[in-house]
């Protein structure tokens, strides 16, 4: 069993290499931009219109450490999404074959699940390295409350698993079901750009309100109530992020077990 | 490891579509031997395939491969059985090598030495990508896999439609080479009736899910005949003593089931040898019973 668990994880590998290195690819463009604006925030035309201040130079910091907790773990674990993977192993004839190895449905839910798992864990372990490296390098320790953030992320992300492995089990004729690989890619990217936009947002609402008050106390990129308020929960559901990852995981090996087991009773 | 007469038993297995049913097919693989499965295109063929292979659950039946339970004991009969479609199931991104590391831990067997032997002689590329392979390629290299873990049972759905003379005539040397090993036996269907014809040792025909014919092809073919006529006698002929009837300006060719019996009863008629690809088109059109 651990050999046809260890193939089967292989095979998954194989395919989605390609989604890896893409994610890879975004993770470090993102990196890239983020640098150069946080460079630019310590040097460049940002940081003279500061007016040298520690605290407001502080506070662009602050800026650049909130997107890389928030956004890196976000690319991150779009790599652990396999929306994709279920179409093209139908379409490839996959689904059908399968069925004819020794492999048990049992089986063939565990290492689909635990890749689920290795990738979710990997992302996590990635993300975490990144925001602690970015935070070493800015000057400020890494925190159990990022920590806590990245682990939001991830149960973010294992929703969406959890989503795409429920639209596999709609009936073949829902809409939900044809264009379940569209709907769960379009909401995970769309919600990643409205993150982006949002910071976006909130970066040039800084920069202008900044300049306009001209050194006065710096714009709150978020307001502070709901700062607070987002703080709050964090803290209330942080012990709570631990087994609800765990829970996640184990419900999509039930739920991927069910699929394996339906698509013999069509 | 068991013993067993038949490599594939169904019996009695019916499946209930709406608008289709595999009406209580029955009929065995003997042990050693090459079955060809023919029909025309959505006569059942892969229905019973997916059937035996428990993709599908059937309504009712039994099935046995390898003398075991196709469900009860269906990860130890599929440990023991190659299986090779139409369309290749690998994913275009993967290399022959990589697929071997696939199988590698699937199969109790599987047997590197040999698979690479089946890629020299298919002369398959070990790193290059599938989706740069032709479908000759593919279908070969389906075979390769099917081959490599020591496989008593190859099941084979329309393996070789679609392909090139050349590749086929390629892959029946194989698949009768694998037959040179007394355990080893195949289920092959296929509407390409000249390839079973061929290679196949016996038949069974199905239509619209129903059987029609089973047995020793050398049997079927023996016992079934086109009896030529003119029109005249044609008249003159029991309807109830053939199969079905085409009818030329010349006169009409009618297909008999039982050869020494019309010889006996027709005398004055010619008789000719005929194909499983003419038995197959006068039996689909047995309800008509006079077709041109």
């Amino acid at each position: 069993m651990k050999g046809q668990i260890g193939s089967l994880i292989y095979r998954e590998w194989c395919i989605m290499k390609k989604s890896f290195i893409l994610s890879g690819t975004a993770v470090f463009c993102i990196m890239l931009m983020m640098t150069l604006f946080a460079l630019s925030a310590k040097y460049g035309n940002l940081a003279r219109q500061i007016d040298g201040g520690n605290k407001e130079l502080k506070t662009l910091s602050d800026m650049f450490i909130f997107s890389v907790t928030f956004l890196i773990p976000y690319c991150a674990m779009a790599a652990a999404l396999d929306s994709g993977m279920y179409i093209s192993d139908i379409r490839a004839g996959w689904t059908r074959y399968s069925i004819t190895l020794p492999v048990s449905t049992k089986t063939k839910a565990l290492a689909h699940t635990l890749f689920l798992a290795i990738r979710t864990g990997a992302a996590l372990v990635f993300s975490v390295i990144v925001v602690a490296s970015v935070n070493a390098a800015m000057g400020t320790a890494f925190n159990f409350g990022m920590l806590a953030d990245i682990g939001i992320i991830c149960i973010l992300s294992l929703l969406f698993a959890v989503m795409t492995e429920i639209c596999q089990s709609l009936p073949k004729d829902e809409i939900l079901y044809k264009k379940r690989q569209n709907i769960c890619g379009m909401v995970f990217i769309g919600l990643g750009l409205l993150l982006g936009l949002y910071m976006a947002k909130a970066s040039t609402k800084y920069t202008e309100e900044f300049a306009a008050a001209n050194g006065d106390e710096p714009v709150e990129l978020i307001p502070p109530e709901l700062t607070d308020k987002y703080f709050a929960f964090r803290n209330a559901a942080a012990p709570f992020i631990l087994p609800v990852i765990i829970l996640l995981i184990i419900g999509i090996y039930f739920i991927v077990k069910k699929n394996l087991d339906k698509q013999k009773k069509l | 490891m068991n013993d067993y007469e038949n490599a594939v038993e169904i019996k009695d297995v019916t499946k209930k579509y709406d608008g289709f049913t595999l009406d209580n097919i029955s009929f065995n693989v003997p042990k050693g031997s090459i079955m060809g499965f023919i029909g025309q295109n959505g006569a059942g063929k892969t229905t019973t395939i997916h059937a035996l292979l428990n993709i599908i659950p059937i309504n009712s039946g039994e099935i046995r491969l390898l003398g075991l339970d196709h469900i009860g004991d269906e990860i130890e009969a599929k440990q023991r059985m190659g299986v090779v479609f139409d369309e290749c199931p690998f994913h275009d991104l993967f290399t022959a090598d990589q697929l071997a590391r696939v199988f590698r831990g699937l199969y109790e067997n599987w047997n590197y030495e040999t698979f690479s032997q089946y890629l020299d002689r298919f002369q398959l590329p070990r790193k290059k990508k599938l989706g740069k392979f032709s479908k000759g390629m593919k279908m070969k290299l389906q075979i390769a896999c099917a081959l490599s873990h020591g496989a008593e049972l190859l099941v084979m759905d329309e393996a070789t439609t679609g392909l090139d003379p050349v590749v086929r005539s390629e892959i029946l040397d194989i698949f009768l080479e694998f037959l040179q090993d007394e355990g080893h036996s195949i289920l092959m269907s296929s509407h390409i009736t000249s390839d079973l014809e061929k290679i196949a040792d016996s038949v069974t025909f199905i239509d619209k899910g129903k059987m029609l014919i089973t047995g020793y092809k050398d049997d079927i073919l023996m016992n079934h005949a086109l009896m030529k006529c003119p029109k005249a006698d044609y008249a003159a002929i029991d309807k109830n003593d053939f199969v079905s009837a085409r009818l030329t300006d010349f006169g009409a060719e009618v297909m008999v089931s039982d050869r020494a019996f019309a010889e006996k009863k027709y005398s004055g008629a010619m008789f000719d040898p005929t194909t499983l690809e003419e038995i197959m088109v006068y039996y689909v059109n047995r309800a008509k019973k006079e077709w041109s």
